[in-house]
């Protein structure tokens, strides 16, 4: 009885597993499929039944590519970092410290969570048109934070308060300064939330595309989103081996970022809730 | 007269100044531009002039936007539910596995982490009209029906639907498999040892102690769902016949790709009040639960 | 406290230093912005294409010593990009405008009157076509580029398997046409008409509309769309939808191109990018593909053109330089390496440009010309109405597919036709706003 049991749990854990992977594995398989045979409709898609590297090729000597990635790169990282500093600190101010406005200020940020993107476009769009920054990744580097402090900055005050206050106590009593606790006491603590952010902030910056899209559109210039879909998609030709051959090499950095954090991110995302 | 009370508060407005210039000079400001804008008739090359409220009562009135209302309606609630359901059962399954759970919940998570504005390019081309694999699929397992995934208003909605869960269970498994985990097992042994059943306990055990985080990640799915756009603009932008146009879409194709702004502005600002409501709820709980000094 | 004091200002001086150090590295990387004509072009099919305006582009550059820059972004983000630099006020100093754009961005256009007076000297009179589209109220806004048309398009192979030849596509009449799409349906080769929320769906609906004589609007903005003749072409399509396969609604714009080159296509309405892409890839049947003029419907055949021009918006910091750029690829050689590049994607909008036999001399795209007697620009009103932003805000909003695309889902045939009034009422309301 137990065996058949546990025979039903593989079989439904492979269906998840099907479920999950399988626009993946869809992905490497069209890359990596001669042309001929992504739009043959005789043969078994799921097969391969030759094996080319013409579109990887494609990607990497005929578009800009990798220069769509270091753009991706510098700009999800430098957003990171922003945002992760800004929120450490605000989050820590909101959660831990008794001031005038404090409530308030929080609801603000919330509520700045709130705000649709589409709603800030065009005023933002001359934000970034006053400080000279048109058509240049830095203009990316500053409007991104919009969306990623407000999450960050909630979701670090949720994990500040399941840290229980007598380790900063204790540090405070021993004469510690407070940006002393800050960086050597709090810190290491909340690594898990810290990775959560970080990966967050990294993930939502490197995907998004509407700012992209209309900020920054020389092709040196464009971030992987936008670069992908524009010019692997000329006018009313699709290049679907390359399209997915440059979106499966867009999600390996993230998937690997991930997969070297994995517990510290499930644990930074879910503890906050589950205490509750 | 000192600016600030004490020292604690002075340390807090100097950690939180970045954090207030973000807020205020890059959203507050943009954001009360907006509504000022949502009350004229800006568009491409005019500045516009006052018109008070006649954008939202001709939204109200448009049927385009009505339509755009349900669906974001519909959208939303069948994706939750199933996003729900479904979330629930991988989290039971994954908290039955001990070798390889690890490995297994890394994978589980990988649509979730993965970039939406990439992961739909993928879907987009699994639907294609021409050369779907589920519809191949389909047909080698016998019929010989063909799935009109991107072609039919209602069946366009399902694909964008499926795509939304996909990439969103991960999330409601992660967070349920945490609040399953941290049960008291000893809980689960007294009421084995009175008899209980599998069902009987999942209804009277399980159930009201993962209520707290089931309501956290609910309302949080729910403010993520409301506002999606990179799924709907990647893989049917929106059609066929506004079949699955959302609001956030609407509002980015009628400000902007259209040129009338004033427009785009207002659509957007009817999405805010609709996140608020449903973050109110949500944002009681957060409050109860944080500790202050 | 004072030495915390110290401490805290220190962090935070560091903190808003290391951004803004970052953000000015990069904005220094960009070059500096003395004289750089820019131009905002749309992403065209052939990279040749692209390639060759690039080089043309940078020829003029270096004879008047200064700097080009053009940035290729798909066509569908264009609007998006002038909405938000027009809002900004900083931008291209050339942009592209398709069909009547020049109506709809009027008061952001200057006015080239003058460009397009000396253009003409060289180049011949405009084509009425491109001068409707980018005359607004007797100033020129645009300067025409070329034209691109959708006639038909099949496989040759598979209508003389139905027993058609080349000739009787040459002249065929919307009935027989009708009866065509039964007997391909029955081969296996259907026809695949594009009517989706997408450009060639405005393209292939508009030139049937034109050839029932069903028109959006009459003079002044006046709306005409309720007609017997727009119920006829209604009615036509949903005739010819039943031969046609079930997922039409859902093409984007390559699905009549995939449906093409995966050899189940018949026939359909495109530009010639199938042919130059079968051309490209070698297929098998690359030698088959043929274009013909649009079924004849009781008003005739339309070809549904888009004409593509420059424009100088008013934020332009080179207004002058971009004028002489423009100037410079409009010349005959210039266009013509450019047409050469696009493989006969790219027509000439001038009379004096007319050497069209880089098409009549192929057999293959012999069919696309057929005179500019019946060239319906896409999206264009009607037959005695000018454009209007109305009018080109129906067309960049998909008006017509919609019409359409409700009457085959199911809508009745009345209400389909009112919402479409209502959607023309409220694009004219907001134009007079």
């Amino acid at each position: 009885m137990k065996k058949f049991n546990s025979l039903i749990k593989i079989f439904i854990v492979i269906l998840i597993l099907v479920w999950t992977l399988f626009p993946f594995y869809w992905m490497l398989i069209t890359s990596v499929k001669p042309k001929a045979d992504i739009y043959d409709q005789k043969l078994n898609p799921l097969l391969l039944y030759g094996f080319t590297n013409e579109h990887y090729r494609y990607l990497f000597e005929e578009t800009n590519f990798l220069i769509w990635y270091k753009n991706s790169l510098i700009v999800a990282t430098s957003s990171t970092i922003i945002t992760l500093i800004v929120s450490y600190f605000a989050g820590y101010s909101l959660s831990r410290l008794k001031f005038r406005g404090s409530s308030l200020l929080g609801l603000l940020i919330f509520i700045a969570y709130l705000i649709p993107p589409t709603l800030l476009f065009i005023p933002l769009a001359k934000v970034v048109s006053i400080l000279n920054l048109g058509n240049n990744i830095a203009a990316l580097i500053l409007t991104y934070p919009t969306f990623l402090v407000p999450f960050c900055t909630w979701m670090l005050m949720s994990y500040f308060s399941t840290i229980p206050y007598e380790l900063e106590e204790c540090a405070f009593i021993d004469g510690a300064s407070r940006l002393r606790v800050l960086f050597n006491i709090v810190f290491p603590v909340c690594k898990p939330a810290i990775i959560t952010v970080t990966l967050f902030s990294f993930t939502l910056s490197w995907g998004e595309m509407i700012y992209a899209l209309v900020m920054v559109p020389s092709t040196m210039n464009k971030t992987l989103p936008v670069g992908i879909r524009s010019e692997l998609i000329r006018g009313d030709v699709f290049f679907h081996g390359p399209l997915m051959a440059a979106a499966l090499l867009s999600v390996i950095p993230v998937i690997l970022i991930f997969s070297f954090f994995t517990d510290l991110y499930i644990s930074g995302l879910t503890k906050g809730a589950v205490k509750y | 007269m000192k600016l600030f009370r004490n020292e604690e508060e002075r340390t807090a407005y100097f950690y939180l100044l970045p954090a207030i210039i973000v807020v205020f000079g890059f959203i507050g400001y943009p954001f009360v531009y907006s509504i000022y804008l949502s009350f004229t008739n800006a568009g491409i090359g005019k500045s516009g002039s006052f018109i008070g409220i006649l954008n939202y009562l001709n939204l109200l009135k448009s049927s385009t936007f009505r339509q755009v209302l349900f669906n974001s309606l519909v959208f939303t609630i069948i994706a939750i539910s199933i996003k729900m359901f479904f979330g629930m059962i991988f989290a039971l399954i994954m908290q039955h596995l001990r070798r390889a759970g690890k490995l297994v919940k890394t994978l589980i998570m990988l649509p979730w982490v993965v970039p939406t504005s990439l992961s739909a390019i993928a879907w987009w081309w699994m639907y294609n009209p021409n050369y779907s694999i589920f519809n191949w699929i389909i047909n080698k397992l016998g019929t010989d029906y063909r799935v009109h995934w991107l072609s039919l208003p209602k069946t366009a909605m399902l694909s964008v639907i499926i795509v939304n869960s996909w990439i969103g269970i991960p999330f409601f498994a992660i967070s349920i498999l945490s609040g399953l985990i941290s049960i008291d097992i000893e809980l689960y042994e007294a009421a084995d040892s009175e008899g209980a059943k599998g069902y009987q306990k999942f209804i009277y055990i399980t159930l009201p102690l993962i209520k707290p985080v089931l309501a956290v990640v609910l309302l949080f799915s729910t403010l993520m769902t409301i506002s999606e756009f990179n799924i709907i603009y990647i893989i049917t932008n929106g059609g066929p016949l506004f079949g699955t146009t959302l609001l956030s879409l609407y509002a980015y194709q009628q400000g902007i790709s259209n040129g009338v702004i004033s427009r785009g502005a207002a659509i957007s600002i009817f999405i805010f009040p609709l996140l608020f409501i449903v973050s109110y709820f949500q944002l009681r709980m957060v409050r109860k639960g944080i500790s202050k000094r | 406290m004072f030495k915390n004091n110290k401490l805290y200002l220190k962090i935070l001086v560091v903190n808003i230093v290391c951004c803004l150090i970052l953000t000015l590295c990069l904005t220094v990387t960009t070059a500096a912005e003395d004289t750089e004509v820019s131009l905002l072009l749309f992403i065209h099919y052939s990279q040749a294409a692209q390639d060759t305006i690039q080089k043309q582009a940078e020829k003029w550059a270096a004879n008047k010593g200064v700097r080009v820059k053009i940035d290729f972004v798909e066509d569908t983000s264009l609007a998006s990009m002038i909405t938000s630099e027009s809002q900004i006020g900083k931008g291209h100093d050339i942009i592209p405008l398709r069909e009547s754009d020049a109506y709809l961005f009027e008061k952001i256009l200057t006015d080239v009157s003058s460009v397009v007076e000396e253009i003409q000297k060289t180049n011949g009179q405009a084509y009425d076509i491109a001068k409707i589209g980018d005359n607004v109220n007797g100033i020129w806004r645009g300067i025409p580029w070329y034209h691109d048309t959708a006639p038909m398009l099949y496989r040759k192979d598979y209508i003389e398997e139905v027993g058609y030849t080349v000739e009787d596509m040459n002249n065929m009449t919307i009935d027989e046409f009708l009866v065509l799409a039964k007997k391909l349906k029955e081969s296996g080769h259907p026809v695949g008409m594009q009517c989706a929320q997408i450009p060639d769906g405005n393209a292939t609906l508009g030139s049937l509309m034109y050839s029932f004589g069903s028109y959006l609007f009459g003079p002044d903005n006046t709306i005409i769309i309720d007609s017997k003749e727009t119920r006829q072409a209604l009615e036509y399509f949903k005739n010819l939808y039943q031969y046609m396969p079930e997922d039409l609604l859902g093409w984007d714009n390559s699905g009549n191109n995939q449906f093409m080159l995966s050899k189940e296509g018949g026939v359909t309405g495109n530009t010639p990018s199938i042919y130059a892409t079968a051309q490209d890839d070698n297929i098998a049947f690359k030698d088959q593909l043929y274009h013909a003029p649009n079924p004849f419907g009781p008003k005739g055949s339309w070809d549904a053109v888009t004409v593509w021009s420059f424009g100088i918006p008013v934020y332009a910091k080179n207004k002058d330089l971009a004028a002489d750029l423009i100037k410079y690829l409009l010349t005959w050689d210039n266009f013509y390496e450019h047409a050469k590049s696009a493989r006969g994607f790219d027509m000439p909008v001038y009379n004096g440009l007319d050497d069209l036999s880089i098409w009549t001399d192929n057999p293959n795209l012999s069919g696309i010309v057929t005179g500019k007697d019946n060239f319906m620009s896409v999206g264009a009103p009607g037959i005695n109405a000018l454009p209007s932003a109305a009018s080109q805000r129906a067309n960049i909003s998909y008006t017509v597919p919609i019409m359409f695309g409700k009457y085959l889902t199911g809508t009745s045939i009345d209400e389909a036709i009112k919402w479409t009034v209502n959607e023309l009422k409220r694009f004219v309301e907001e134009e007079n706003q």
